[in-house]
């Protein structure tokens, strides 16, 4: 059984609010550990290819990689990310590829705040 | 009550996403979802080729691929399946899109939640199903009027040819095969006149059959 270290409404490390998370699986602690999992997994793998597409300035992989990363930003409920990766995507699909590069450090800081509480989650599962 | 079973096709590259479905699609108590993955769309119609599910859950952008052409490439391969598309781009254009090239329901990833998901699945299903009675005529119903038929048809003058092409057209369209049609016509070969009577019930024959919602009950041809 799990036992629950932070309380509903808390931001957890300024990312994540642990209640809205909850909320996308219907109230299963069970099933939103294996998304804090997963989350855990891909967001570095999701961060790099948006990395490297900013690098390689191709406006539709940036596209692509921003719509990617937003994706899962928003089913963990990290709001800030998923907003920048939001912002990133629009840019991109303008074709504004300096403007779309120009969200990466956020994205990065704000993913790292991602990272750290979903590992405050993960250990939830005792 | 039994839950129906479903194989569905869950074409997405987000696990975390595909999790979330499988989620809200396990926990309907009138279906049992057997849900299968792709992640990509060579994948995705190599496993639909394969399994042909009853269902496809299609997410609009992949990183390996595009939904849009997934779509055409399964409608290639089968013209009902329902397709449900999902995409996290929600813009009319894209909606309109994918419903003109065969999506049955197009849902915003951003909003997306159980109900509204199940709902649509379920409604497709049931649209699908609806369309697969319809489409499919008893055949017992039907070879009894065609037989019926060709006895009539074999006591017409040779020149009445019509009738004999009336029936293969019907015959052609309650989906009798090739080898049954020509067994049929090759039966109706007498020469006799038929009397009037007989014409006119044929046409009533001919007539019912091509009604749509022709229905197997019984036929009371000889009133």
């Amino acid at each position: 059984m799990s036992t629950t270290l932070c309380t509903s409404e808390e931001l957890l490390c300024g990312a994540i609010r642990r209640s809205d998370l909850l909320e996308r699986v219907c109230g299963d602690e069970e099933v939103m550990l294996e998304l804090v999992e997963l989350g855990l997994t891909e967001c570095p793998r999701l961060l790099q290819a948006l990395r490297a597409a900013v690098a390689a300035g191709d406006a539709h992989t940036i596209e692509r990689a921003a719509h990617a990363l937003k994706g899962v930003a928003g089913n963990l409920a990290a709001d800030e990310a998923f907003e920048l990766a939001l912002e990133m995507e629009q840019a991109a699909r303008a074709e504004d590829t300096l403007l779309a590069a120009s969200f990466l450090p956020r994205i990065e800081a704000a993913m790292q705040r991602v990272d750290a509480a979903l590992s405050l989650l993960c250990t939830e599962k005792g | 009550m039994n839950a129906k079973r479903v194989r569905l096709l869950h074409i997405e590259d987000d696990p975390i996403q595909r999790r979330v479905v499988a989620h809200y699609l396990q926990s309907n108590p009138d279906y049992q979802f057997e849900i299968t993955g792709a992640a990509d769309e060579e994948t995705a119609l190599a496993e639909f080729e394969r399994s042909r599910a009853d269902c496809v859950l299609l997410d609009y952008h992949l990183s390996a691929g595009d939904g849009m052409s997934c779509l055409r490439r399964i409608r290639g391969c089968d013209a009902r399946v329902p397709v449900i598309a999902i995409s996290g781009v929600a813009t009319p254009e894209i909606a309109a899109n994918l419903l003109r090239e065969g999506a049955d329901d197009y849902l915003d990833k951003q909003g997306l939640r159980r109900e509204t998901l199940t709902s649509s699945i379920v409604t497709a299903l049931a649209r699908h199903r609806a369309w697969q009675r319809s489409s499919q005529r008893p055949p017992a119903r039907l070879r009894m009027l065609v037989k019926r038929m060709s006895h009539l048809v074999r006591a017409l003058d040779p020149a009445l040819v019509g009738l004999a092409a009336s029936l293969a057209e019907v015959a052609a369209l309650s989906r009798l095969d090739d080898q049954e049609i020509a067994d049929l016509l090759k039966e109706a070969g007498g020469d006799t006149l038929m009397p009037s009577i007989q014409v006119r019930l044929l046409c009533g024959m001919v007539r019912e059959l091509l009604r749509p919602g022709t229905k197997d009950r019984p036929f009371n041809g000889d009133n």
